[in-house]
């Protein structure tokens, strides 16, 4: 037999023996009951958000903590469902800032100290805490469900704490103003990143094999592709790498450099990505990117330990954009189990989650900050 | 696997229908995908769902199965996004191990076809599934997949290539 022939029964083989279950045609209607559900609430959630918040400025008080906690304190039922477009990527010139279909963000107009950081709760709440006790400072909002049953999205915090880009179910990114409460739609992506000259760097949703540079004002995006040079499917995008990949994170470094972890269904590695000329220069391989100051940490994620257990080995490079070579790794540790979210934090601390933790390492033993976290940002 | 049939114009009704004839094949398409039994009912499910939460906007219903073809195939593709770090360790799921009555040269055979066929990039693989499993015309595996016929024919071949090469190498 020819590899066609074989591929053909290798096919068939195996699709014969996929599995259905009896009540898959009252699962898909029970989605549907969800979405409706969720579409009423939240429509109902929104209106009695801005009309609080409303009051609340009105009346001069300061939201912040626990002006704001009774507004967000809506059960994660109440969460808006995803997947019905309620706008488009499509750039515009002057986008309105107006509250989200999401609705429940509300203004917060607090000083943070350096030891803050935004996370998403396990029931959705994005709230920030002290990354030293771990408790709560303010609570911006609740995010939608990425997917009808699924976890939340990821968000990032911009270095002045002025907004929060987060991925609002369904690839949707927002831009939300913190002062005033109000999120602006920015088009399709996810695990957004906002570099300190506001512009937003996001993975692109439809192929995963490209990051998207996006303009907060003008919604204008340019895209990245990771990709083969001699590919086929030739979108136009400018040339960055020699192969086509999967993006599994990306972050900033500077106004000017993106570090982004990339790899096909196999080892990843780091590539820190000149946006001036596309210029694109090899670092270690890593899963999970994240840029301080003067470090770069990155994590691998999800080998077998010893013991079998899923394993996180973590690494920072130190000036690794200045040396733009590989550079060997420093200061590593390895965490017992899967780490799906990543940041460091204004001191340099890395912040981490995992298993629902947050934890919290500078060196040592890392120390446990918080359980019920789905998601950070330092 | 079947074309489109006629469909009723209520939602429930029209999703009914589509479900009974179309559910099994798609879950067959889908787990080709994703390699993964549950994974590949919740990606059609899903697929179902949001048909009927569109269906009023659907310009021909003659169309619904080619909408819900491409939605199981985006759907798979963004599962895979999803879970590619997790999965990568992951432990074989059941539904790839031999059956008991099975033949195990013949399982050990088309589980390197397979393993070969995870290697390949993911257009490449999407585009072996659907001409070697779903019988579809370049035509319309390049609808689904929204490239040219000319990039469904250069996959095929570049995926068949490299699929011999790494059948011969065994």
């Amino acid at each position: 037999m020819n590899a066609e022939e074989r591929l053909r029964a290798a096919l068939a083989d195996r699709a014969e023996r996929a599995r259905t279950s009896p009540d898959a045609l009252d699962a898909v209607f029970g989605r549907v009951a969800r979405h409706r559900r969720a579409v009423r609430l939240t429509a109902a959630l929104s209106v009695a958000c801005v009309a609080v918040a409303g009051a609340a400025f009105a009346a001069g008080t300061r939201p912040g903590t626990d002006a704001v906690r009774p507004i967000t304190s809506a059960p994660a039922t109440a969460s808006p469902t995803t997947d019905e477009p309620t706008e488009t990527a499509t750039p515009s010139a002057s986008p309105s800032a107006t509250p989200t279909p999401e609705g429940a963000f509300v203004p917060v107009r607090v000083t943070f100290p350096d030891d803050t950081a935004l996370v998403v709760l396990a029931d959705r709440r994005v709230v920030a805490i002290s990354t030293t006790t771990g408790a709560e400072r303010a609570t911006f909002g609740t995010l939608p469900p990425a997917s009808a049953d699924g976890p939340s999205g990821s968000l990032d915090w911009s270095s002045d704490r002025a907004h929060v880009v987060y991925e609002a179910g369904d690839c949707r990114l927002h831009r939300l103003d913190v002062a005033n409460g109000t999120s602006t739609p920015l088009g399709r992506g996810r695990d957004p990143q906002i570099a300190a000259d506001g512009r937003v760097a996001a993975i692109g949703c439809e192929s995963g094999t490209d990051v998207l540079v996006i303009d907060p004002v003008t919604r204008r995006s340019t895209s990245y592709a990771a990709r083969d040079k001699d590919a086929t499917d030739d979108r136009g995008y400018p040339d960055l790498w020699e192969r086509q990949a999967y993006v599994a994170s990306v972050a900033w470094s500077g106004d000017h450099h993106l570090v982004v972890a990339r790899g096909y269904e196999g080892a990843l590695d780091v590539r820190i990505v000149d946006l001036a000329t596309g210029k694109a220069f090899a670092s270690d391989p890593a899963d999970h990117v994240a840029v301080g100051r003067t470090t770069v940490a990155a994590l691998h994620c999800c080998y077998p330990g010893e013991n079998g257990a899923d394993t996180t080995t973590f690494f920072t490079v130190p000036d690794v954009l200045d040396r733009r070579r590989p550079t060997p790794r420093e200061e590593t540790f390895t965490h017992p189990g899967n780490v799906h979210s990543l940041t460091l934090d204004a001191r340099g601390a890395v912040l981490y989650v995992a298993a629902d933790r947050l934890w919290r390492w500078s060196g040592g033993e890392p120390r446990l900050i918080r359980r019920g976290v789905a998601a950070v940002s330092g | 696997m079947a074309g489109e049939a006629a469909v009723p114009r209520d939602a429930g009704e029209a999703v009914t229908a589509l479900f009974r004839a179309h559910y099994a094949g798609l879950v067959r398409l889908a787990v080709l995908l994703v390699d993964d039994d549950g994974g590949a009912e919740d990606v059609v499910q899903d697929a179902f769902a949001r048909l009927h939460r569109r269906w009023g906007r659907l310009r021909d219903e003659e169309a619904a199965y080619g909408y819900l073809r491409t939605a199981v195939v985006n759907g798979s593709r963004s599962r895979l996004r999803r879970l590619r770090t997790s999965r990568r360790y992951a432990e074989p799921q059941p539904g790839t191990a031999p059956s008991p009555e099975g033949d195990v040269m013949v399982h050990e055979e088309h589980a390197a076809v397979r393993t070969a066929l995870a290697a390949l990039p993911r257009r490449q693989r999407e585009v072996l599934v659907l001409r070697y499993y779903a019988g579809l015309s370049e035509a319309d595996i390049a609808a689904d997949l929204g490239v040219s016929r000319g990039a469904v024919k250069s996959h095929a071949s570049r995926g068949i290539a490299a699929l011999t090469r790494t059948l011969e190498s065994r």
